[in-house]
């Protein structure tokens, strides 16, 4: 690549953070108060989803459903990797081996030569890499050198801490066929004590149900999660494999497939469980990749944005970058505002106290840019429903909560968004400012 | 995967329903907030209503040959106290209208609320004079700030100060009352009082004459007139 293009392509990179941090800036410190009508076009926009998503989800009920199994059943290669994770990985392949299928399959691993257990297995093919590959643990980069040695005409990748159901390859199968490229399913929790577990189970449950489901009926689903996925390994060569520069290259690799004019298909009856991270810190830090490299398929797929050849995606797409960026916008204001009346409330109290001299009781913290009574029902009616599609949601993967969620529930509905949001903010001015990503 | 593809009809089904939410919050909203506004005004009516059925009353018993001055204050004493009760209120119901209001109204109810507490204030006054009462009378001029932001928080700290001390002040003094009023000088009445009791800035109390804008001078102020 030529200087001036690298020049190019970096500036193009950073005007498009810096456009959603001058948005973020700008709603913040020039619109003077966030009134009401302002209010009810925010609720229009986000609502729409929920309510769309509804109706989708009664009108098209069984298209995530898996359909017949073909007479002849394709040559399928069951590909995971071993690498510092020794401990989950025998689990996973013990799994991998019980699989429903009706003709023989080979289970590949993926490794550097250290993961010794493999070679008494007859029915494992190590595929021993380089030492090279796995400096960085880029996922990419070890499934596309690996991948390279596999013949197979579809790969059915799971990660090395992910334990796949039985059944969950063979109710895949039907869905790869026509225009669909690539095929995903359920992701469970294995862990799920702690409260943060807890919350990721909940999040999971959620999310890998009726809003992937509707997606896939609207030709919108732009995640191949890597955890489990069935691809068509055609495709996935002709579109040059997975992405080694992005770090959420199972997204990535769903919007090349898309370019190509494959859709990517969810099954709701395929499950697997994986691991999920159990303390904030990792939770942060997966968060953070995940946020990072979203917006960087985002910046490098802007093309696609109001593009008709991609059908309901291409309108879709702004849709969901759209409520995005106003979710940061609003989660940024807020936090803004939180903080600034909190420091001015101690200020003058404290201002108070040393003209006045100390007496506690006269001392009283009011947040003052609150327009509570107004945003009270417009929340308690985007509540509602929301519950409501968390509850279809829930219904359709089969997922049933007990006393334990109470608070994890709570937290979820109250605070876990706005988490979410602060880490895509930050994840927003890591990418602005330029921090090294990592995998 | 042909067959699911959502038609048009389903995208625009959708818009209807968010659109005929959003209206019914709008209405909804709207409705609640008048209400909450009518209520108040309502009951600075009845309060008005009483006042001038004091005058009212005042005004026959001074034409009447039965003129029991006693038997007046006696009445007057409890209407008074009933009066003083329901303004009490008033002050936090306007205050949170204001802050809650969806739409920005003219400033109706604050004057209502002024004027009605200035005639209250008066009242009070006439009946400590013809009837010989030893009732505190505070007037608390509050600041009302315009701007929101770092502003409005100064402004309330320094009120809510003010409010806590005097709402002491109020527990310890049985036969005190306070009338609380904005400093607002662009209010003609207001105003004059403004000037009358030289009032430079606020929060302010003013009592018995003087103005005290250190809390720490509610000490002095002695309970009984």
């Amino acid at each position: 690549m030529s200087i001036i293009k690298k020049t190019k392509t970096f500036f193009k990179k950073k005007l498009f953070y810096l456009i959603i941090i001058s948005l973020m800036l700008f709603f913040t410190i020039f619109v003077k108060s966030f009134n009401f009508y302002l209010q009810l076009v925010v609720v229009f926009i986000f609502l729409y989803f929920i309510v769309l998503s509804i109706l989708i989800s009664k009108r098209y009920s069984e298209v995530s459903r898996s359909e017949e199994f073909p007479k002849n059943p394709p040559k399928v290669a069951v590909v995971t990797y071993a690498y510092n994770n020794w401990k989950p990985i025998k689990h996973t392949i013990d799994q991998l081996k019980k699989l429903e299928y009706p003709i023989p399959y080979t289970i590949y691993v993926i490794t550097d030569g250290t993961c010794t257990f493999l070679e008494n297995d007859k029915r494992i093919k190590p595929i021993i890499l380089d030492k090279k590959y796995f400096i960085d643990n880029r996922k990419a980069v070890i499934m596309n050198q690996g991948l390279k040695q596999i013949k197979e005409q579809l790969i059915f990748g799971v990660d090395g801490d992910t334990i796949p159901e039985k059944d969950a390859l063979i109710k895949m199968i039907p869905s790869l066929k026509n225009d669909v490229g690539m095929v995903v399913g359920v992701m469970g929790v294995t862990n799920k004590k702690k409260f943060i577990e807890k919350l990721q189970t909940i999040e999971y449950n959620f999310s890998f149900g009726l809003p992937r489901m509707v997606l896939t009926a609207m030709g919108s689903l732009d995640i191949g999660t890597g955890a489990m996925c069935l691809l068509d390994k055609k495709i996935f060569d002709s579109v040059g494999g997975y992405d080694e520069e992005n770090i959420t290259e199972d997204k990535e690799i769903a919007y090349k497939f898309i370019k190509k004019g494959y859709k990517i298909h969810f099954v709701v009856d395929a499950k697997a469980k994986t691991e999920v991270p159990s303390t904030w810190k990792s939770y942060f830090i997966q968060r953070l990749r995940w946020a990072r490299g979203g917006f960087d398929t985002n910046n490098k797929y802007l093309s696609f944005l109001f593009n008709r050849d991609l059908g309901v995606f291409g309108f879709y797409l702004p849709y969901s970058l759209g409520v995005m960026i106003l979710s940061m916008m609003l989660v940024f204001r807020t936090l803004y505002h939180l903080i600034s009346d909190l420091f001015f409330t101690i200020y003058y109290n404290l201002y108070n106290i040393i003209l006045y001299g100390i007496n506690l009781s006269d001392f009283s913290f009011n947040f003052s840019s609150f327009n509570i009574s107004s945003l009270i029902i417009i929340l308690l009616v985007s509540l509602s429903l929301s519950i409501y599609f968390m509850s279809l949601s829930f219904g359709y993967t089969d997922f049933k909560l007990d006393i334990s969620y109470f608070f994890p529930i709570l937290f979820f509905l109250f605070v876990y968004g706005f988490i979410i949001i602060f880490m895509y903010i930050i994840g927003i001015a890591y990418e602005l400012i330029g921090v090294k990503q990592r995998w | 995967m042909v067959k699911y593809r959502p038609t048009h009809n389903i995208f625009l089904t959708a818009l209807l329903i968010v659109l005929i939410i959003v209206i019914i919050l709008f209405f909804g909203i709207i409705s609640y907030d008048n209400y909450k506004r009518t209520n108040l005004e309502e009951d600075i009516k009845i309060l008005n209503q009483q006042l001038i059925l004091d005058d009212l009353y005042n005004n026959y018993l001074e034409h009447s040959e039965n003129y029991d001055l006693s038997k007046k204050c006696n009445i007057l004493a409890k209407q008074l106290n009933s009066q003083y009760g329901i303004n009490r209120k008033l002050l936090d119901r306007l205050r949170n209208i204001n802050k809650d209001a969806v739409v920005s109204t003219d400033n109706y109810i604050k004057f209502m609320y002024v004027l009605t507490n200035i005639k209250l204030w008066m009242h009070y006054n006439n009946f400590n004079d013809e009837c010989n009462n030893d009732t505190k009378i505070l007037l608390y001029f509050y600041t009302e700030e315009k701007e929101t932001g770092s502003k409005q928080i100064k402004a309330d700290a320094q009120n809510d100060l003010f409010e806590n001390r005097l709402d002491k002040f109020t527990k310890s003094c049985d036969n005190s009352v306070v009338f609380a009023l904005p400093y607002l000088p662009e209010i003609i009445v207001l105003n004059q009082l403004i000037i009358d009791y030289n009032v430079s800035r606020a929060p302010a109390i003013v009592v018995d004459d003087n103005v005290i804008y250190n809390i720490n001078d509610f000490n002095n102020i002695i309970c009984n007139k």
